[in-house]
């Protein structure tokens, strides 16, 4: 048997195989396939996303270079998304990893994220100002970086 | 007396197999021929001319590679993973075409690579033969191409003809995607 690879495929860097595989090819199929489960034509997407139609064409031809700007405007037209970003597993965080985290941030880095995550669940303008009996109070009740809500309010 | 083909499976996917057409004796499958007769391939001053990239140095990014990098990706990779779903776009993109009596082509840009697609719409299978450059009009008028569109018409005939006599047949796999049955491998195909 001689079903060895051509040689254009085997002399390609890895990154080179992927990228013609996976963002070349695999993305403007997914492109066309969500053309077709939406209904739209494609003078429709284009009016949406302020394109020409030719320039639609020859991006779901794969013949235009694309751009994560043109892949960004092509979703919000469709109004969905051509890939996902997976989310990190939280739930996989261990405690140990956490403390990691927080000891590699400098005190004042620390801090200042602190005041933010206290100011943004308590709503105040001011980030430097000093919490109230209550106000720590509620920052218990919602148990989100609580510990660290009272630390800070002790500096201040 | 005839040539004899046989059919070799070649990728699996969740989505669609892919097989290949073999003359019985030679080294490997059509479709592998077709790549490696390609890769051989040295453009003519003329042909250096007409070239959309101007690129004389030939390299491995010139366009008429970089179409038959995709065609190789689509039938190895994405067309398993998604599918061959026709799309209407003509363009460069390596896709499928689906023409009268099952027959049907990969193409991308200038490249066809005919063959067999079977089974119900959006669960295809596909049986590839050999192809080459289209540089006229219709595959009619090129010898080299219209005989290996001759090529995938017989096989396709002596196919239906093992059928219907219940020699071979299309089964689902385990995900409901068609392929042929095992014994279709094993049978030699007169042409």
């Amino acid at each position: 048997m001689n079903n060895q690879l051509p040689r254009f495929i085997s002399d390609l860097e890895p990154w080179e195989l992927r990228f013609s595989r996976k963002y070349r090819v695999e993305l403007v199929h997914r492109m066309n396939e969500l053309l077709l489960e939406k209904g739209l034509s494609q003078k429709e997407v284009a009016k949406k996303a302020g394109w020409k139609e030719s320039f639609l064409s020859r991006v779901l031809a794969g013949d235009q270079n694309l751009t994560l700007k043109t892949i960004a405007k092509f979703e919000e037209a469709l109004d969905d998304d051509v890939f996902e970003i997976p989310l990190p597993d939280l739930t996989k965080r261990t405690h140990a990893q956490g403390v990691k985290v927080k000891r590699r941030l400098s005190p004042n880095r620390s801090q200042k994220i602190s005041i933010d995550m206290a100011a943004i669940v308590l709503g105040v303008e001011s980030t430097r100002e000093t919490f109230s009996k209550e106000q720590k109070n509620c920052l218990w009740s919602k148990k989100i970086v609580a510990t660290e809500a009272m630390e800070l309010t002790d500096v201040s | 007396m005839g040539r004899y083909l046989t059919i070799e499976e070649l990728h699996t996917g969740i989505a669609a197999y892919v097989y290949a057409l073999r003359f019985d004796g030679s080294d490997g499958h059509l479709m592998n021929e077709f790549f490696l007769r390609e890769e051989k391939h040295v453009c003519s001053t003329d042909e250096m001319l007409r070239c959309a990239d101007f690129n004389f140095n030939c390299s491995q990014k010139c366009t008429r590679t970089q179409y038959l990098i995709d065609m190789f990706n689509y039938i190895r990779t994405v067309a398993p993973k998604r599918g061959f779903i026709e799309h209407q776009q003509k363009g460069g993109l390596a896709k499928c075409r689906f023409y009268e009596n099952d027959i049907g082509a990969i193409s991308s840009g200038p490249f066809r690579i005919y063959g067999i697609f079977m089974g119900p719409p959006g669960n295809k299978l596909f049986i590839a033969g050999d192809g080459g450059l289209k540089q006229t009009r219709t595959y009619q008028e090129d010898p080299w191409l219209n005989q290996q569109h001759e090529i995938v018409s017989s096989a396709r005939a002596a196919i239906l003809n093992a059928f219907k006599s219940g020699d071979i047949g299309i089964e689902r796999s385990r995900n409901g995607r068609s392929r042929l049955s095992q014994s279709a491998t094993k049978m030699k195909i007169q042409i």
